[in-house]
């Protein structure tokens, strides 16, 4: 599944290397609309709902954070 | 009479030396301080450079910044910020125009002076503000020699060409927006900013000289606040901040998160914003959470300094109707010239002119540029009357409110009719499910091209907005976001929106 997670991003940034970024919010590379695309991307791909509790920085610093917030979603969500 | 912006800092720094200026929260300056630094940099250039002469300041924002600001109008100069998150191409246009003299930059930022070509003196803000430089012979030197019609700061905007505006504003025009503003607008030393735009971008002018001048306090938000509706809600909070003057859109992302509640923001006080129209649907909602706030609509471009007009929403508002932005400060003076060169009367539409000591001295290094856009009222010719022409269509409504209609270059030609994109904006974005529009015209196809954010189908659209505007306005394409993208200043980016379309049309590879 982390690779689904990682294939989204890139689909939605090719820019950014998700696999080796480790600051994503803290280096200022992703902006409001880059975190709108990955929550609705992700939303859609694991059929889960991301709501504002979770929309925090540190959920969103790299890609294994974000693939540790998709986990929990599924399973609590 | 006042003279120099830096009277303001003086004044304060005396009266109220220990509070706090500017700060982010955690790291700021007090005026003391704030006094201290700007001067050592003052003194540093002063001895490097002579006066007249544009510094580059390339430094994250924080009272720092502000302070290498100061320290530049010190030594006699006017500062031009950059920002390292604005593209590298669109830097060295800037630094092509400007041939700055010098250049200050901070350690965040020096990993982007590699990036660009420039050959001026460059120096750390660290090295500068030291306090052995500082010179108060030489300070007082350079103040002897001031006027109030030089440069203070060139902040670049986008230009239709693709190259950078420099809009370059003197004293005189900063000091008569903020003697004439702070009035009307309410600000005494009890407000506390929560600053949202950058820096380089005009509508933090009225934050920082607010604060200069009256001893308030301004909170420059950090950026992340801005991506996650929660951390902006505590920031709020904790800070007590009870005054915001935002683009909209950076409103709405507070209400669209369902985080609003005036149980939580009870300091915040007086909601501004400006740069864009703020539908009166998400006004409406905010009105909704927090009642008992004061909102105001304001309107300027970059070129009259700041902004030269100001609505306070004094009733109800339907969810369709367009806020006006009202009536021009003190001392400022906008009026409507049709398009057969007449002035306008009430009601009639036309272009918007502004006068007065707001006006800027025009694009930096651009004279051709700027001849088109400050010009002799082209009402008279008997003495100089320099106007700016905004390029923006408007009209005084029956209680003298100005009312904005939208771009001049908004008003296309389709199937032969003069449309005007933003009737058709209004219409769409009064509807129920829609967050964000944005129309464009597409001129090869002669398509009316519709970008939204909501969850409806185009039919949907086409069917509600037929009852609003006649069927020629109907959009051609309707292109469904899932968000929209931004400018650096978080309003919305309307070449990128062009783009997506061009792609979508698969006409992307042939442009």
């Amino acid at each position: 599944m982390m690779e689904e997670v990682l294939e989204i991003l890139q689909g939605i940034k090719p820019d950014v290397d998700f696999a080796e970024e480790k600051a994503l919010i803290d280096d200022g590379i992703l902006d409001s609309f880059d975190i709108i695309s990955i929550v609705n991307g992700l939303n859609d791909a694991f059929d889960i709902e991301i709501t504002v509790a979770e929309l925090l920085p540190e959920h969103f610093n790299d890609a294994e954070a974000i693939w540790h917030l998709v986990q929990d979603m599924r399973e609590n969500g | 009479m006042l003279y120099n912006v830096l009277e303001y800092l003086e004044e304060t720094a005396k009266r109220v030396p220990e509070r706090t200026a500017f700060t982010d929260g955690e790291r700021g300056l007090t005026f003391r301080a704030l006094s201290d630094s700007a001067r050592a940099v003052g003194s540093y250039l002063g001895h490097a450079i002579p006066v007249r002469c544009p510094v580059v300041i390339l430094m994250e924002k924080s009272a720092e910044c502000i302070a290498a600001f100061m320290g530049a109008v010190y030594a006699g100069c006017f500062y031009v910020p950059l920002d390292s998150a604005m593209p590298a191409k669109r830097m060295q246009l800037i630094i092509d125009t400007l041939e700055p003299a010098f250049l200050i930059y901070d350690e965040k930022n020096k990993k982007t002076l590699d990036q660009l070509r420039f050959s001026c003196g460059m120096v750390s803000y660290g090295e500068a503000a030291d306090g052995l430089h500082t010179d108060e012979a030489l300070l007082q030197k350079i103040r002897l020699q001031a006027v109030d019609t030089d440069l203070l700061y060139v902040l670049f905007t986008s230009g239709s060409t693709g190259v950078p505006k420099g809009v370059s504003i003197c004293h005189r025009s900063m000091l008569d927006f903020t003697e004439h503003s702070c009035g009307p607008l309410h600000f005494d030393e009890t407000i506390r900013f929560g600053n949202q735009v950058p820096l380089h971008f005009d509508m933090s002018t009225m934050e920082i000289y607010t604060t200069l001048k009256m001893g308030a306090t301004t909170y420059l938000i950090p950026r992340r606040c801005f991506l996650f509706p929660k951390l902006m809600m505590e920031y709020l909070e904790t800070h007590r901040i009870n005054t915001v003057f935002w683009v909209p859109y950076a409103l709405l992302q507070l209400s669209n998160a369902g985080v609003l509640d005036g149980e939580r923001l009870k300091a915040l006080h007086y909601i501004y914003f400006c740069g864009e129209v703020m539908p009166c649907k998400h006004l409406n909602r905010y009105r909704r959470a927090l009642p008992e706030a004061v909102y105001c609509n304001l309107y300027g471009p970059t070129e009259i300094t700041n902004v030269c007009s100001y609505y306070f929403v004094d009733r109800e508002f339907a969810d369709d109707e367009t806020l006006p932005i009202g009536i021009p400060f003190c001392n400022t003076r906008i009026f409507i010239v049709k398009e057969d060169g007449t002035e306008a009367g009430e009601g009639e539409a036309g272009e918007i002119l502004i006068g007065g000591s707001c006006l800027s001295l025009g694009y930096y290094n651009s004279r051709e540029i700027s001849e088109k856009s400050f010009v002799q009222n082209p009402l008279h010719d008997r003495f100089r009357d320099m106007v700016y022409r905004t390029g923006d269509l408007g009209k005084f409504d029956e209680s003298g409110n100005l009312i904005f209609l939208g771009r001049k270059d908004y008003q296309i030609k389709h199937q032969g009719y003069r449309i005007e994109l933003g009737e058709i904006e209004a219409a769409v974005s009064s509807l129920e499910e829609i967050e964000h529009v944005c129309c464009f015209h597409d001129g090869e196809k002669d398509y009316i091209v519709c970008c939204y954010v909501g969850d409806v189908t185009d039919r949907d659209i086409l069917l509600q907005i037929k009852k609003k505007v006649p069927s020629y306005m109907l959009p051609d394409r309707l292109l469904r976001q899932e968000a929209f993208p931004r400018t650096l200043t978080g309003k919305t980016d309307r070449n990128a929106l062009r783009k997506l379309y061009e792609e979508a049309e698969g006409m992307g590879e042939t442009r």
